[in-house]
């Protein structure tokens, strides 16, 4: 366990270290510094001034190199934009974003489960269909449609929900929160689901897959001989095969997570760090898009990580495998 | 399936697991339409710093004057008005004396005295201050005494006064004890205690400041101007919505009590939806086209060896190909105005002599000058568009493709965002590009004539000239405008500069836009031209 731990952490770093020459690369094309941060009253001399004082003159190979060195001291610069150290504006946003993914993804479960086991179980029954005609809407609905279509009816027309924003926070150490206020709760509400849906489409549609097969196997009919009750048989024996491709998916999800939580995030107005990255992008701010995409790849690699290591706990026959190898 | 009837989990109980979580949480309202003391208002871009010699972004400037004052400000009728100097005079061409508002606090409680003047002058002016553009034409200033400072510019500057608007004076005391002695710059390393704080004189003090989410304020009780003071909105909270849909419905939602900008789409719906209103102005932002007479050949045209933009005759024909009328009423809904020169009405040296256009709108004459030009046919041409920067700025490009097209020119759109479109046009590779002027506070016209339209010569002469137009006419006439006192000899000049500009149309002059804004039915707020939203100046009713 601890030999695959190792290797999979080698490839985290090979992956991050991608992930930067990636980025650097593209940011030659997201606009000029430069151009953003002089007025119109400077010089050539001033905006060539300002250029060597950001190292932008140098070749691209110098700035990356210098990128890389900064980053490994943990210097991952100043925000061209706000004028502050990227990592804590970063830091400061990581909360709405967490708890708007956190539970999102938590709604996404507590419903896709038990109705991807329901259609799986009467996959003819109305109720089936209407799921599947919901999960279809969940796949093919753009999450923007569905969030503008959300504030208009909740906030608009029925004047139920807030259309923006995060409420009021409260604040726990560096953490700030949403959960322990009514407008931060009312506020969280639609930008979850709006994530949420595709989630619950996806996960629903697997679960249903998975379990259909799992109830033609022989244990199950063996289960159902000895006159086990039907629920004991469904969520204890069948849900609990079933369940580790729904965590491999779910982690591989935690990736669209965060590139739908952007569009999420830009149509409530939501402060998480998607935001921060569509402002970052516009005002081509650089130190800031490199820190967010570093950051994200460093994510995404540990929380593949934890994925895997939870795929193994749970299905013991992948452990025969790993092991023969 | 046999088994089903004895199952638990049945449909009921999903809905209900979906359901519970959707409503448990929302069984009260959302706290609509704070007490009627309180102002808010959104804008697609949040405030980004508070220390308004760190940052060059108009918007965050214009914001941050509702917290601190300039020595004189724009008045409701754009001329500067004694704010904290209460009188100046003008001794030397190039030495004017200020004479300073007394009694006077800032609002961290310090009292406001000339050397504040001196140390927010001399900071903006500091080699690492990102801001020392604002105050390039003051060669010094010097303290008389406590409420008299004397500026000293680099020869004389006509529109010194119309520049003081944007020198928002700092806290001399309050920034050394906090080291906010200099402006940071984009490569400091490190963030200022400035940038999160602020304390000013004006209308409006600071109580929290939280980036992308809001800023609040609350009137200052102290603050001098009582004529202002009363009536005015007790809080105000500016929220930034990026979001244009998402603007719209916390508008109608009641969430907000003003927005800026209002979508042109949802122009019509804010009109009919009873408790709201639109609330209109004229910009002082012209929207032209920018072709290139500079280089040898255009790129991406299919015309080798010469650059057709450099015969008159071709930069006619395409100013004739395009119906600006049909601009202002298909693409803007009419919430423009008419361009026929590239200054609008609303800044100082616009003349009247300047109306109607310099050529009808004629896709049959433009054909004939193409063919006398040498290009029958027409030829190719790449067009470059920011896309979101100016009102439906893609719309109208795509409009002026089809209205090329019917005179045989053949143009490729590329429309890329603000940062990408400007930094790509900087490089003066274009062939034609779209691009506005004039929103800035000087609101003076030979900004565009020195800035915009001057042969560039490495110094702010044509630093922003990314077409590198060349006309030695306007170059004279725009460098004696610079230095010229008298306004009505200097008004003469600025009307012969760009009245050649509306000849010679290497700027084609399209609209001017409009300022609008989406509020609810009782708020009172003028719209402005530069787009500014006074907070002092808003009640509600």
């Amino acid at each position: 366990m601890l030999k695959f731990i190792a290797h999979r952490c080698l490839h985290g770093i090979v992956v991050l270290l991608g992930v930067s020459l990636v980025a650097f690369s593209l940011f030659r094309f997201v606009g000029d510094p430069v151009a953003m941060l002089a007025s119109n009253r400077d010089t050539p001399a001033d905006r060539a001034a300002l250029r060597s004082s950001l190292g932008l003159d140098e070749p691209i190979i110098v700035q990356f190199a210098r990128y890389l060195r900064n980053t490994a001291h943990g210097d991952f610069g100043i925000s061209y934009t706000y004028r502050s150290p990227v990592l804590p504006l970063i830091g400061e946003r990581v909360p709405a974003t967490a708890e708007m993914v956190t539970l999102s993804g938590l709604l996404a479960l507590m419903f896709a489960i038990p109705a991807g086991v329901y259609a799986a179980v009467r996959p003819t029954g109305l109720v089936s269909r209407g799921l599947a005609v919901v999960s279809l809407a969940g796949i093919s609905i753009p999450a923007f449609v569905l969030g503008i279509s959300l504030i208009t009816v909740f906030s608009v027309n029925w004047h139920l929900l807030p259309s923006f924003g995060r409420g009021q926070v409260v604040t726990l150490g560096w953490w700030t929160t949403g959960l322990l206020t009514p407008s931060g709760l009312e506020s969280l509400i639609m930008p979850a689901v709006t994530l949420g849906l595709f989630q619950v489409a996806l996960v629903m549609r697997l679960v249903a897959t998975v379990m259909r097969d799992i109830l033609q196997t022989d244990y199950v009919r063996f289960a159902r001989a000895r006159g086990l009750s039907p629920l004991r048989i469904y969520l204890r024996h069948a849900l609990k095969n079933a369940i580790s491709p729904v965590i491999a998916v779910t982690g591989i999800q935690v990736g669209s997570l965060m590139a739908f939580g952007v569009v999420t995030e830009t149509v409530f107005q939501w402060p998480g760090v998607g935001l921060l990255l569509v402002q970052a992008v516009q005002n081509a701010d650089i130190p800031l898009m490199a820190t967010y995409l570093m950051l994200a790849g460093l994510f995404f690699v540990i929380v593949n990580l934890i994925v895997d290591v939870l795929c193994l706990w749970v299905d013991p026959r992948l452990r025969l495998t790993t092991a023969g190898r | 399936m046999r088994v089903g009837g004895q199952m638990r989990i049945t449909a009921g109980s999903v809905v209900a697991w979906l359901g519970a979580a959707l409503i448990a949480v929302s069984l009260h309202g959302t706290g609509m339409a704070a007490d009627s003391g309180t102002f808010t208002y959104a804008f697609p871009a949040d405030i980004i710093s508070l220390d308004p010699q760190s940052t060059r972004t108009v918007y965050n400037t214009n914001f941050l004057a509702n917290i601190m004052e300039p020595l004189a400000r724009q008045g409701a009728d754009y001329q500067p008005e004694p704010a904290l100097a209460e009188r100046w005079d003008n001794p030397s061409p190039t030495v004017w004396r200020f004479f300073l508002r007394p009694d006077v606090k800032f609002h961290s409680g310090d009292p406001f005295t000339a050397d504040d003047v001196v140390f927010t002058i001399q900071r903006a002016k500091s080699p690492k201050s990102p801001t020392r553009g604002l105050v390039i034409n003051i060669k010094s200033v010097r303290k008389i005494d406590d409420r008299t400072v004397e500026l000293e510019t680099n020869g004389p500057d006509p529109t010194l006064l119309r520049e003081l608007p944007s020198i928002l004076i700092l806290d001399s005391k309050w920034a050394i004890e906090h080291n906010g002695a200099e402006p940071t710059n984009a490569a400091s390393k490190e963030e200022s205690y400035l940038t999160r704080h602020v304390s000013g004189t004006g209308p409006y003090r600071l109580v929290q400041y939280t980036p992308g989410v809001a800023t609040e304020l609350e009137a200052y009780p102290e603050w001098w101007d009582k004529a202002n003071a009363s009536g005015r909105m007790a809080r105000v909270v500016f929220r930034p919505i990026a979001s244009n849909p998402t603007r719209v419905a916390a508008l109608l939602s009641g969430e907000l009590d003003l927005i800026d900008p209002l979508p042109l789409d949802d122009v019509e719906r804010i009109r009919h939806t009873p408790g709201f209103k639109v609330i209109t102005g004229p910009s002082a932002r012209t929207i032209m086209l920018a072709l290139d007479t500079r280089n040898a050949e255009l790129t991406g045209s299919n015309i080798e060896g010469k650059n057709p933009f450099k015969d008159i005759r071709v930069r006619q024909a395409v100013y004739q190909a395009i119906n600006t009328d049909a601009l202002l009423d298909k693409i803007l809904d009419g919430l423009g105005s008419a361009a026929p020169a590239v200054i609008s009405p609303s800044i100082t040296g616009y003349d009247k002599r300047l109306a109607g256009r310099a050529l009808p709108y004629d896709p049959e004459a433009a054909r004939k000058l193409l063919a006398e030009a040498g290009y029958p046919k027409g030829f190719q041409l790449q067009l470059d568009c920011p896309a979101g920067r100016y009102i439906a700025d893609d719309k109208t490009c795509l409009a002026l493709v089809a209205m090329l097209a019917k005179v045989g020119l053949d143009a490729k759109v590329t429309s890329r965002t603000p940062a990408l479109h400007f930094a790509e046009v900087a490089k003066g590779k274009s062939n034609a590009f779209l691009m506005g002027y004039g929103t800035d506070l000087v609101l003076d016209g030979n900004l565009f004539l020195t800035e915009g339209a001057h042969t560039p010569d490495g110094t702010s002469f044509g630093a922003e000239n990314y077409s590198s137009y060349s006309n030695p006419k306007v170059d004279a006439l725009s460098e004696r405008a610079a230095t010229e006192l008298d306004p009505m000899k200097r008004q003469e000049l600025m009307f012969e500069a760009y009245d050649a500009l509306k000849q010679d149309l290497g700027f084609i002059p399209l609209y001017n836009e409009s300022v609008v804004w989406g509020a609810r039915s009782d708020i009172v707020a003028a719209p402005t031209v530069t787009d500014i939203l006074w907070l002092y100046r808003v009640r509600r009713q």
